[in-house]
């Protein structure tokens, strides 16, 4: 019956749990994405903004009209990993999906110029067929040496056309025009190349600084430029973890100071960047600074038990001053320990703050943390089972002793004894629940009154008190039969 | 009888703890919209300077919300207009997959592309912002950027963010998200109160014994 309930109980509880959804909003999804994408195509401006964006973070061009995208409605869309992301060393590899029996389509591209300057701009013009018949409306992403540099929509003749911007210093670049087609078109991707002599000059930057600076004195960066062009230097400090960015314009030569105060002590690589202009190409120099920080000096000295709420009696010594910021492990400690801090072993930190020219330094102790409340739930629990469990003062030896006394120290017969120890059984029994013990001042009537309440059968109880009252105050004794009715009775109690 | 409740609440409560979530977003919930991975690498704690904000929930005392309007991407996108890409201000590239746009004044760290929509209205909408309160700044995180499907594109973003503990606001809940939440809230507590249980249990059984 027991299991039974159980099993139902759980049934309940997980059913319940199973009825309860989760009441996450749902999410609105706009459903016509073949008109958020012709709203791309249509605006050129738009487009230039989209070629400033994959450009910044190098990432290739995808299917612009999408035609089964609406059925896209999982966190888990089956061509997730049609991923287009990093910019392909060849703009060519185009990874859309494309229909086995995909029209092929022709790309043709062409400039209108062999060779042309770093910074200026060359008009590339092409032509999108598909077996001799235009392709129109096709989004067609151009490349400059690997780099998204325009897009451009073909026409009705399925002609485009695009400013490229040459901002590549290589002596030979490639601009390549790719049509990535939108997943279910029925064309086919294709590409070609054409190759532009550029024409640039090259620039030299170099850098000088110190080996080591102390930390919160200013760090002297030179820079000089060959041969001189007045343009943007950017200079990064890295220490590997953290970049600290500076601008400087530069002609022939500059110097920058730099306050280390904000910088954390440690070793520094520091790149300089000469950023194109015109057909000036970009120029780079790198040098390592060490930035070092003294040490100071901090001791602690911590109790060897802290109590939780209770004031915290650290002694923390620095030199020199600096601020001092303590710990338990990591929760910060307020001149208090938290009352929330469990019992047991823990550390103590005290954290010196760094201020230039002196680093963080801290120092630690091993404490043990008592909580009050936790060690006293623990021992109320404890003091509870430890009543519970100890042997009672006057067990059920005291009270066979104090029913015989009550009926005299006369010798009984072995029937009017085992009566007897029938009754003291059952009155530490009901003395036990009802937490008073009997004693000899009371018959055993008035004691049966008096924890009569807390019998389970009241019938027995009475029969019991009866049959040792024959016993002792009358010349009848129970028979073997009759104890054994008694005992079975004092069962039911 | 008693028992027997007492025991199935147990039971439940276990099974429901041992049960994944299937709250989107919740750090409990091991599918390709939780934010198990993230969980597991990074250290979470309340009212930490990094929150990362689910959509629909909200942060009161910041002024900031996440809508609840998806942002699809036509053009820059990682596969699939619902994975738009965005970009952190150092042209960083992320995938946001199921992103809804943040709301709230702040600097913005981390934006969706110009070609970028949510509803008919156009982008580019922020995914993190930095706002300042009193003499902190707190970095907001869209939970989009850190759901087990985005980290196969993002973990190392993730890594650099859990350099510092972060704070993971979910809207709603499941019941193992709230087994797991409430756990995790009275975690100092399971001891003393797994004890203090035990003890009063032998108390009562020691009881009932001797009667």
């Amino acid at each position: 019956m027991r299991r039974l309930a159980v099993a139902l109980a759980f049934a309940a509880v997980l059913a319940l749990a199973a009825l309860i959804k989760p009441t996450a909003p749902t999410l609105t999804t706009p459903v016509d994405l073949r008109a958020l994408a012709n709203i791309i195509k249509s605006d050129p401006a738009l487009l230039a903004e989209a070629v400033v964006f994959l450009n910044q973070t190098h990432l290739n061009v995808t299917s612009p009209t999408p035609s089964n995208a609406t059925n896209v409605t999982s966190p888990t869309p089956s061509n997730a990993t049609n991923v287009t992301s990093p910019t392909p060393s060849n703009a060519t590899n185009v990874t859309s999906p494309t229909p086995s029996n995909a029209a092929p389509t022709e790309m043709a591209i062409g400039a209108n110029a062999t060779a042309a300057r770093a910074g200026s701009h060359v008009a590339v013009s092409g032509g999108l067929t598909s077996r001799g018949r235009p392709v129109a409306g096709a989004l067609i992403a151009i490349y400059l040496q690997g780099r998204l540099a325009a897009l451009a929509l073909t026409d009705a003749r399925g002609r485009f056309n695009a400013n490229v911007y040459i901002s590549v210093y290589v002596s030979l670049a490639n601009i390549t025009a790719v049509y990535v087609p939108p997943p279910g078109s029925p064309y086919a991707p294709s590409s070609a190349s054409i190759q532009l002599r550029v024409l640039f000059n090259a620039t030299e930057l170099a850098l000088s600084v110190p080996a080591t600076v102390r930390w919160g004195d200013p760090l002297r960066i030179e820079i000089r430029q060959s041969p001189p062009v007045e343009r943007q230097v950017v200079v990064a400090l890295s220490n590997g973890t953290s970049t600290v960015l500076l601008r400087a314009v530069v002609r022939d030569e500059a110097v920058l100071e730099v306050p280390t105060a904000g910088l954390g002590p440690g070793n520094y690589t520091i790149n300089a960047t000469a950023q194109p202009k015109g057909p000036w190409a970009p120029a780079s120099a790198s040098a390592q600074v060490a930035v070092a920080a003294a040490e100071p000096q901090i001791s602690l000295r911590a109790p060897p038990v802290l109590v939780a709420g209770a004031p915290a009696p650290l002694e923390v010594y620095v030199e020199p001053k600096l601020a001092v910021a303590t710990f338990l492990g990591e929760t910060p400690l307020g001149g208090y320990v938290p009352l929330e801090a469990p019992t047991g072993p823990a550390v103590v930190r005290a954290v010196a703050q760094a201020a230039p020219p002196y680093a963080s330094a801290q120092a630690s102790a091993q404490v043990f943390v008592v909580n009050p409340i936790q060690v006293g739930v623990a021992a109320a629990a404890l003091l509870v089972v430890a009543r519970r469990l100890r042997p009672r003062r006057g067990g059920l030896e005291e009270v066979r002793r104090e029913v015989a006394e009550a009926a005299g120290r006369r010798p009984l017969p072995e029937g009017a004894e085992a009566a007897l120890g029938l009754l003291a059984e059952v009155f530490h029994v009901l003395g036990e629940r009802a937490g008073v013990r009997y004693s000899r001042t009371m018959t055993y009537r008035e004691y049966a009154a008096r924890v009569g309440s807390y019998a389970k059968d009241g019938g027995c109880l009475k029969k019991i008190v009866e049959l040792a009252e024959r016993s002792v105050y009358s010349p009848h004794v129970p028979t073997s039969q009759e104890i054994s009715e008694a005992r079975i009775c004092a069962g039911r109690l | 009888m008693r028992g027997a409740i007492i025991a199935a609440l147990l039971l439940a409560v276990a099974v429901l703890y041992l049960t994944p979530s299937t709250t989107p977003y919740s750090p409990y919930n091991p599918g390709p919209n939780g934010l198990s991975e993230l969980a597991q690498i990074c250290r979470t704690s309340a009212n930490a300077d990094v929150v990362i904000l689910a959509p629909g929930a909200s942060l009161p005392n910041l002024n900031v919300s996440a809508s609840t309007a998806e942002i699809v991407d036509p053009l820059a996108n990682f596969g699939s207009p619902y994975i738009p890409a965005a970009a952190d201000v150092n042209g960083t590239a992320l995938a946001a997959p199921n992103a809804t746009p943040l709301i709230g004044n702040g600097e913005v760290l981390i934006a969706t592309s110009p070609t970028s929509f949510a509803g008919t209205a156009r982008g580019p909408y922020p995914l993190a912002l930095a706002v300042r309160e009193g003499n902190r700044t707190v970095y907001i995180y869209h939970a989009s950027l850190f759901t087990n499907l985005a980290m196969r594109w993002n973990s190392a973003y993730a890594e650099r963010i859990c350099a510092r503990p972060v704070e993971i606001v979910v809207a709603g809940g499941d019941p193992s998200q709230w087994i797991h939440e409430y756990l995790y809230a009275a975690r100092p507590w399971i001891a003393p109160a797994a004890l203090t249980a035990m003890f009063l249990y032998l108390a009562l059984k020691a009881r009932r014994g001797r009667v």
